[in-house]
């Protein structure tokens, strides 16, 4: 058999049997690890539990089955071998070799199976967290009176949870006390349609937008349908500039249908008059940019089952600027279930020195709109001046995110970060009621009192590039979450985000510098091999295969000690030159490596 | 001779390198303890390398002696030339070098203490720190060091759901994990295995203390673990195959001292209270046993085998 050949079996029988050994360990762990999970995830949490422990130490594994292998394989005859012999060059290709292997398996470990195991093991903890708010919250909503909420939470409670005895029994309760109450469900794909067809529609050229508006307004005047006519001139009319022929027709078929709308009025009999009158008022209401008092309107109207073809159409262009300003409550209450992440923060620096820190309970993000809509679960910003005096703070608990262009900011972008063409977030802060103009969830102002400027706003635009929302997002989990490419970019913007910017450079540096670290570890591990390696002739004992584990243990707790060692040697790196770190700790690495090959062809045999 | 004198040439050299890593490494983590968010580690500190030097040159001697094993063990000695410079470093470092390090903690007692609570720096302004309950932003940094924050709770409860104002509290300087800030602390003072590993030297050096505080003969029977650890090379022709041989000595050589600080440890006697009358005289006990075993089976393996270490001939 092949020296190399018989390396790799021995290494990679050795892993098997590990990876045997570390789920094994799993199942066998205490009962007290996994109470606090919810019972049918108990299996797949033990099998996580011993996947995150072979992880953990695979790179010891590979350094122990390696160090057996080769010192196993190297026992050929040489007789005296001089420094740089032929030999020792084949067998360093032989260690490279298999250190290369090894690396590469170490970092398809820590990079790809690792964050899949953890991600993974978050989602089940995450699970058992919702359950218990959910539990609480229908508990609290049943107290409350609200029967609507309380069975919501406990369906999606037990939806998580099937088996519950606790839930099943709070569910039946309030099913009994709310057998008259009927849920309502809404479809929110409609939504993010309407919202991403939004963001196109306003990509037209203006030229063709004028003529088309004018030609379909003068189109409505003749067929007698005076509303529509008034609206898409209205429409033209904010288009083109004052006093050019286009403005002047516009204004002028707006003012006439306008006229044959207040003169139709008193043309109908009582109730079509009431009708024509409510949605006149819906339409005026439109008019002034009241979008939420028109939608209701509208929406009323069409409750009534009037559903003539203009109360449906300015339903629509209510609900479109609605939606600009606020969202439907309902649309982030189902979708909390399915939180991709918890606990986020960040801080937002102002030109003028002042701050905004911003806390988020839980982002929920709508797959089927890329990451253009995000909805937040309990939204807290706080200002604070140059000088750290509290200025105001905003809280809601239920905020949607959407992005918009950064153009439509103006100048306020020009000395920040954010690119020209790039979006920004823009954040609503209330939400309304789809049904009822009752129920508008409104966020909580609190100002300082000596605040001049004492506005509450129903939206605000968050000023920052809106790809970042997601580094932080990745970031609020810690550095070692973080897949590389996003650390790599949200390294150097850490700090003005209230990120410790070594922190996240250091962790950088030792992720890309891990593979080159490890080849060195490798290749010293080539070197203890032929050192002490098996003497030509001499059979394998049966019961050193029994002192493996004891071996593994002290090459885990080196390999522990020397990643530990390694993390100083990248803060002080960094406390020396900076950001440079990052590219300078792999070619002194490189370097290592080349050194390490050196030493091991310089190595003597007897 | 030459040749031995080369072996002790070559048992400084690794001292040295030893030396130089831990006291680096001290310097280093002292400085991390000082180190906060916002701030860049320096590169060196003299006073913080000397002080690293001084705690950790009698250990760097005793530790040295695994990889002078190693290395006598690879080439090509005989028993007389590494066994005579063996035995007279393991004398010196266990009976010469010990007590000198005891002698120089002591007399440099003040400027070895330990950092406290009241040195530790302010926290920076600008960064978040989080904790498993609540997040704190840091908002400003008062004359006195503490800090003023902005606390907020992770927990989801219906009240703090609904309606939530921010509260500002004023953070005081210091905390009990000895950094100073709990970002740093995240990174290097939650390592459970290295902390552990410290805790362990720590409360064997202490022991130690004591002992030669009490005279001469308790630290003479206390340096029994020197007799112990000196023992292990009796191991060193156990296999045929002298990566066993290496991996066995390393693995005795730590496994004598975690015996030994579990000998002197509370838990232990409170664990097997059959032992508690003994607890004065055990570990002397035990480590001459090791002694005993380990210098017998180091003996018979000499006069019954050929070295295994070396290739046949």
């Amino acid at each position: 058999m092949k020296p190399t050949v018989k390396t790799f079996i021995i290494i990679f029988t050795y892993i098997s049997v590990c990876f045997l050994g570390c789920l094994i360990l799993g199942f066998c762990l205490n009962e007290s690890n996994f109470n606090h999970l919810l019972p049918h995830h108990i299996g797949i949490a033990r099998f996580l539990k011993g996947l995150t422990f072979f992880c953990d130490i695979f790179p010891s594994i590979c350094a122990c089955g390696a160090l057996f292998g080769l010192a196993w394989s190297f026992n050929t005859k040489v007789g005296n071998l001089k420094r740089y012999s032929r030999i020792q060059l084949g067998n360093l290709k032989r260690v490279l070799f298999v250190s290369f292997i090894s690396t590469f398996m170490c970092f398809i470990t820590s990079e790809v199976v690792y964050p899949l195991v953890n991600q993974k093991q978050t989602k089940i903890e995450n699970e058992i967290q919702n359950y218990v708010d959910f539990y609480y919250f229908a508990n609290e909503y049943k107290a409350l009176g609200n029967y609507n909420l309380a069975k919501f939470y406990v369906e999606n409670a037990l939806k998580l949870h099937p088996t519950s005895p606790a839930a099943k029994a709070l569910a039946n309760e309030i099913e009994y006390l709310s057998t008259d109450v009927e849920k309502t469900e809404y479809d929110f794909s409609n939504e993010i349609a309407k919202y991403v067809a939004n963001i196109n529609v306003t990509q037209k050229t203006p030229e063709d937008e004028i003529s088309h508006l004018l030609d379909t307004a003068k189109s409505h005047y003749v067929n007698n349908d005076f509303f529509n006519a008034h609206y898409y001139a209205i429409q033209a009319q904010y288009l083109t500039k004052e006093g050019s022929l286009n403005h002047q027709t516009a204004m002028n078929i707006a003012a006439d249908a306008w006229n044959k709308i207040s003169n139709t009025e008193n043309q109908y009999d009582k109730e079509l008059a009431a009708l024509y009158a409510e949605k006149k008022r819906g339409y005026v209401a439109l008019l002034e940019e009241d979008f939420i008092k028109s939608y209701y309107i509208f929406n009323d109207l069409i409750d009534k089952g009037y559903n003539d073809k203009d109360i449906v159409f300015y339903k629509d262009v209510a609900e479109q600027g609605l939606l600009n300003i606020t969202f439907f409550t309902d649309e982030s209450e189902t979708l909390r279930k399915f939180e991709s992440s918890r606990d986020i923060y960040f801080t937002l620096n102002h030109s003028d020195g002042s701050k905004d820190v911003i806390y988020i309970r839980g982002i929920t993000i709508l797959d089927d709109a890329g990451q253009f809509v995000q909805y937040f679960r309990n939204f807290l910003l706080s200002r604070y001046s140059k000088d750290g005096k509290f200025q105001k703070s905003i809280f809601t608990p239920y905020a949607k995110m959407i992005a918009i262009p950064a153009s439509s900011l103006g100048k306020s972008v020009e000395n920040t970060n954010i690119k020209k063409d790039g979006y920004v977030p823009y954040v609503l802060l209330s939400s309304v009621d789809r049904y009822s103009s009752s129920n508008q969830v409104l966020p909580t102002y609190t100002f300082a009192y000596d605040y001049p400027n004492e506005i509450e706003e129903r939206a605000i635009v968050l000023e920052m590039p809106y790809e970042d929302i997601n580094l932080i997002r990745q970031a609020s989990k810690g550095a070692e979450q973080m897949p590389i490419p996003a650390l790599f970019q949200f390294s150097e913007k850490a700090s003005s985000y209230g990120y410790s910017s070594a922190i996240y450079s250091c962790s950088l540096a030792y992720r890309i510098s891990f593979p080159l670290f490890m080849m060195i570890c490798y290749i010293i591990v080539g070197l203890f091999a032929w050192n002490y390696r098996l003497m030509p002739g001499r059979p394998i004992k049966f019961r050193w295969y029994l002192t493996f584990p004891v071996f593994q243990l002290i090459i885990y707790l080196i390999f522990h000690v020397l990643t530990y060692f390694g993390n100083i040697f990248f803060f002080t790196l960094f406390g020396a030159i900076g950001t440079k770190a990052i590219f300078v700790a792999p070619i002194i690495l490189t370097f290592g490596i080349l050194w390490a090959a050196l030493a091991y062809t310089s190595l003597r045999g007897e | 001779m030459k040749q031995s004198l080369y072996l002790v040439f070559k048992y400084i050299t690794i001292f040295l390198i030893m030396v130089t890593v831990a006291s680096y490494l001290h310097m280093q983590e002292a400085q991390l303890t000082l180190l906060v968010a916002g701030k860049t580690l320096p590169f060196f500190n003299l006073k913080l390398f000397a002080q690293g030097f001084l705690t950790y040159f009698h250990l760097c001697c005793a530790f040295s002696i695994l990889p002078f094993c190693f290395y006598f063990l690879r080439h090509k000695y005989k028993m007389v030339q590494y066994l005579i410079p063996y035995i007279i470093i393991c004398i010196l470092v266990f009976f010469v070098i010990f007590p000198l390090g005891m002698d120089l903690q002591n007399k440099y007692a003040d400027f070895l203490s330990p950092l406290n609570k009241t040195e530790q720096t302010p926290l920076s302004e600008g960064y978040f720190r989080s904790t498993s309950t609540y997040l704190d932003y840091y908002i400003s940094t008062n004359d006195d060091g503490s800090s003023e924050v902005l606390h907020i709770p992770k927990s989801t409860a219906l009240n703090s759901f609904y309606s939530y104002s921010p509260e500002t509290i004023t953070a005081q300087k210091g905390n009990s994990t000895g950094f100073s800030d709990p970002l740093i602390f995240d990174i290097f003072g939650s390592d459970t295995h290295v902390s552990l590993f410290k805790d362990f030297f720590a409360y064997l050096e202490v022991k130690m203390k004591d002992a030669y505080r009490n005279g001469f003969l308790s630290f003479f029977l206390f340096m029994s673990i020197g007799f112990s650890l000196s023992s292990t090379i009796g191991l060193c022709r156990i296999g045929k195959w002298r990566l066993f041989n290496i991996f066995n000595q390393f693995f005795a050589f730590f496994a004598i001292i975690f015996l030994n600080a579990m000998l002197y440890s509370n838990q232990f006697y409170a664990a097997f209270t059959f032992l508690a009358p003994a607890r004065k005289w055990l570990p002397y006990t035990v480590n001459y046993l090791i002694f005993a075993l380990n210098a017998t089976i180091g003996i018979v393996l000499v006069c019954s085998q050929v070295d295994p270490n070396r290739e046949s001939e």
